[in-house]
């Protein structure tokens, strides 16, 4: 088990900035991801800890101990690749070996390391297979049984589950976490897949253009995202963002955009009118509950039905928005026609227009 | 803050190749433009003379004419080369029986040695026993030695090499028009284009940067080739043979004139470098 | 319907003829000579000459073989090995650092190789004559080997680069994390997954060497350094043109070139073309 430290790392390629300022702690014991669209440096700083690349600016520590000039194979990090990178030439035996001989075990401790976590992994009657011969779920379990045998102190994974398909991802998601409450070993797992990413995740680090926007429990991210970016890539439809003016009447002061108004709490108000501006209100599909009940909030058409099974998504015009809600299963609405959905304002986010960072949630304050 | 490490793997692995590159191949350049503008005197480096030896070259009729010799052959070579290897790579992209015998034995001339093609062609075309001669016979044509003719030693000389060479432009032709996407055949074919506006507007062009590069390595080639002519013709008769590359071996190794064979080996580099040039560019074209 | 299958049947058996016609026209000269190293010496000077020997014969090879022929195969074999070995040596590791590492310079690395790759032979004959004269390497093996390797290195450089890319770089890195240096995950794990691109290098290296004829001509003098190529050359001059011996010794010359090319053709014109398209 180990623990990392990132301090203001950054790496550049003459002109191009590939991370900057990356300052980040991964406990001991703890499961990481970090989360971004592609491009955006999560896979760079997973090398970084590795030591395949060294930053130009700043330093990893593991265990406290700087890493800088340390080989990858000194670092007692094990990794996981999205391509699983097994050694085509070998037998999976030898893949699993492979680490082993190189810090010259006897043979009968590598026979029976092996047997060990072959057993584990459910990958015994495969050992004298050609990586070619396994399907794509036997391939993820070699992989991740050469990054075992290893005992190391970090696992590294780097999209292990995109190049399954996706009953498979999912059965592969609950055995990672399985084996993480196991071992107990520190991870650092990167994805560009929010959901894999809020369901194994102890904490998230979403990265964007190689800048880290924020750090936090898999909750924590969701509920309060620091800004526009966080708040669109987290959660499985993202985030509704109506732009909206701020109006004040005597009833109290309002977030509206055509027939969408949300009634802000006086102490947020306050900081709104002094920050002035427009302002985006972010509400997630679940929070727009569609159907007519007794606080209706808003009235609008509807534009587009998805029947999903277990719920209806429902696709509402307001302004030059659409604003996505959910209806039940049930539910016999129809497209063009009007109808009402009660927000959720407790759960509201409003962002600056300006920069898109997060200003408040409606319940500050209240 | 901590200067960046420098990567010195890359430049350890590449060091043997650059000394070799170096040592081998470009001092000797070097060492033969010193030795062009110098006297040289039973193999030894004598006084400057700065370009006397250029002079002395270039107002000689037969460097001259060893510099047309080698045009003729060069673009007499490729020329039938690529011809007769887009022939070829067309009639083998067609489904045939036998086709992968037929390439096979098309390509068999193109593993022989200069050396074994001209001693195979010096004996087929001999006057006294060669099959040819007597082929000609049976045809009522008197008998002839082409090897003896001046003006058809350059033919001959062509012959051998288009003979020996033509698998080349073949090979790369056949395997770029099998990276023709049948998709546009299929759509030209639905679009009910003929046979010939196909060739001309879909083929040639998907064709055009590979037979660039045919042409300028098979120019290279031709132009610095000494052994085929040195043991098919040697020269002759009455130098009708002589090209450039192999007056310049016979320059140094018969007559010992190492200025004047170093002048002339700059100005054969020289038009390599302009080849080369050409064939980088047509490179970029391909990207 | 019939009409177009009719025009399509003629153009097939154009095709067809047309092949095998030039198939056999390209085959005729190399079957000549092996045909006249059948012939006893009588037949070879009779004419109108006989496509089918009318008494065969080996004596020609017979007489080869007690020739000097078979040392000049021995130091072409001894010289095409060493090109191999150097070669493949240098230009694995040069390949490898093009294919994983990006460095500055390495734009003009490559200029520099593809460019002298591209300006072969002649130019160069004179100065590297005079050169290895001045280091008392003619006559010798190495030089040969060097020479050999230089005009070699180059290609062999771009040919390996291909296959090298082909093996993911995650191997690497993941035999690095594995406890493995650079160096040991590029022999242990990239290069066994490039054994198809060392072949095919190998036999584009030995087919050059074996054919090679001009630099062997000009670097060498002693009999007993001559290879193959300049056997050939001057079996003319030394025995007088005994056209049945020849014929053999050419047969024999082509024998190792050909098996190779019948084993591993695929590789072998991968090998030769491959060279010229990468850029």
């Amino acid at each position: 088990m180990a623990q990392i430290e990132l301090r203001n790392v950054g790496l550049r390629y003459g002109e191009q900035t590939v991370l900057s300022g990356l300052t980040l702690n991964v406990e001991e014991g703890e499961f990481l991801t970090l989360l971004g669209p592609s491009g955006c440096g999560k896979s760079t700083t997973l090398n970084l800890i590795a030591g395949l690349l060294e930053p130009t600016s700043g330093e990893v520590l593991i265990d406290g101990r700087p890493m800088a000039g340390v080989a990858p194979r000194d670092r007692r990090v094990a990794m996981v690749f999205q391509d699983y990178a097994l050694y085509p030439h070998m037998t999976v035996y030898e893949n699993l070996s492979f680490p082993l001989r190189a810090i010259k075990l006897s043979e009968s401790a590598i026979r029976d390391k092996i047997a060990g976590v072959a057993q584990a992994l459910a990958i015994t009657a495969l050992l004298e297979r050609l990586p070619k011969a396994l399907s794509g779920g036997q391939r993820q379990r070699v992989a991740l049984g050469r990054a075992l045998v290893r005992d190391p102190g970090v696992f590294l994974m780097d999209e292990p589950l995109s190049n399954l398909d996706a009953r498979l991802r999912v059965a592969m998601r609950a055995e990672l976490k399985r084996l993480h409450q196991q071992l107990c070993t520190t991870m650092v797992y990167v994805t560009h897949d929010q959901a894999e990413a809020m369901t194994l995740s102890d904490r998230i680090a979403v990265l964007r253009d190689g800048v880290l926007q924020q750090v936090g429990t898999p909750r924590e991210i969701y509920q309060r995202p620091v800004n526009q970016f966080v708040a669109g890539f987290i959660g499985s439809l993202g985030m509704n963002f109506l732009t909206c003016h701020l109006e004040q009447d005597p009833t109290g002061t309002f977030l509206r955009q055509d027939t969408f108004a949300l009634r802000v709490p006086a102490s947020v108000a306050q900081r709104l009118v002094q920050q002035g501006g427009d302002f985006v209100v972010g509400l997630r599909p679940e929070h727009v509950v569609i159907g007519e009940g007794v606080d209706v909030d808003l009235r609008a058409n509807v534009e587009v039905v998805e029947y999903l099974g277990s719920e209806t998504l429902i696709h509402l015009r307001v302004g030059d928005t659409v604003l996505v809600g959910k209806a039940p299963a049930e539910t016999l609405i129809v497209p063009g026609q009007h109808v009402g959905a009660c927000i959720a304002h407790a759960s509201a986010c409003i962002f600056d227009a300006a920069n898109g960072g997060l200003l408040a949630t409606d319940t500050d304050g209240t | 803050m901590r200067a960046a490490r420098i990567p010195f793997t890359p430049y350890l692995l590449i060091l043997p190749a650059i000394v070799l590159v170096f040592v081998v191949a470009l001092y000797p350049m070097a060492y033969a433009l010193h030795l062009s503008v110098h006297t040289s005197e039973l193999m030894t480096t004598g006084a400057f003379v700065g370009l006397a030896n250029y002079r002395a070259l270039l107002s000689d009729p037969g460097t001259l004419w060893s510099f047309a010799a080698s045009v003729i052959f060069v673009a007499g070579s490729v020329g039938l080369a690529i011809l007769f290897g887009l022939s070829l790579a067309l009639l083998l992209n067609e489904k045939v029986r036998f086709r992968t015998a037929f390439r096979a034995s098309i390509l068999v001339p193109w593993i022989v040695s200069q050396v074994v093609a001209a001693m195979v062609w010096r004996w087929l075309l001999n006057a006294d026993y060669g099959p040819v001669a007597s082929g000609l016979l049976n045809l009522g044509l008197p008998r002839l030695d082409p090897l003896s003719e001046p003006r058809l030693a350059m033919w001959v000389l062509i012959l051998a090499n288009v003979w020996r060479s033509v698998a080349f432009p073949m090979v790369l032709l056949l395997a770029a028009l099998q990276g023709i996407p049948e998709n546009l055949y299929r759509a030209a074919r639905v679009d009910g284009i003929p046979w010939s506006m196909t060739f001309r507007h879909i083929t040639l062009p998907m064709l055009r940067p590979t037979l660039l590069v045919c042409v300028v390595i098979l120019s290279l080639s031709d132009f610095n080739i000494v052994a085929l002519p040195l043991v098919l013709t040697g020269g002759g008769p009455l130098d009708a043979t002589d090209l450039a590359s192999l007056r310049l071996y016979r320059e140094a190794f018969s007559d010992y004139q190492i200025g004047t064979a170093s002048a002339l080996a700059i100005l054969l580099f020289l038009v390599n470098a302009v080849l080369t040039a050409a064939y980088l560019r047509s490179m970029r074209a391909r990207t | 319907m019939t009409i177009t299958f009719s025009v399509r049947w003629v153009k097939y058996s154009l095709t067809f003829l047309v092949l095998a016609g030039v198939a056999i026209l390209m085959l005729t000269p190399v079957v000549w000579i092996l045909v006249t190293s059948l012939k006893p010496e009588a037949e070879i000077y009779r004419f109108p000459p006989q496509w089918i020997p009318l008494q065969f014969t080996l004596d020609n090879y017979k007489a080869v073989l007690q020739s000097s022929m078979p040392m000049y195969f021995v130091n072409s074999i001894v010289v095409a090995v060493g090109t191999i070995v150097l070669t493949l040596f240098i230009a694995m590791h040069a390949g490898y650092a093009v294919s994983r590492f990006q460095f500055r310079g390495k734009n003009v690395f490559l200029f520099l190789l593809m460019a002298s790759h591209m300006m072969p032979g002649v130019a160069s004959l004179v100065p590297t004559y005079l050169l290895a004269g001045k280091l008392g390497l003619l006559d010798t093996y190495a030089v040969l080997i060097l020479v050999y390797s230089m005009w070699q290195t180059p290609l062999v450089v771009w040919l390996i680069q291909g296959f090298l890319e082909s093996v993911p770089a995650t191997l690497d890195q993941a035999a690095m994390i594995d406890g493995y240096s650079r160096l040991g995950a590029f022999y242990r794990v990239v290069l066994p997954l490039s054994k198809p691109g060392l072949a095919a290098s190998a036999i584009v290296v030995f087919v050059y060497a074996w054919n090679e004829f001009i630099m062997a001509l000009t670097l060498t003098s002693a009999d007993n350094m001559r290879l193959a190529q300049v056997g050939l050359k001057y079996y003319i001059s030394q025995y007088g043109i005994q056209w049945g011996e020849l014929a053999a010794a050419v047969i024999l010359s082509i024998v190792p070139v050909l098996i190779l090319f019948v084993l591993l053709q695929r590789w072998f014109v991968y090998g030769l073309t491959s060279g010229a398209l990468k850029g």
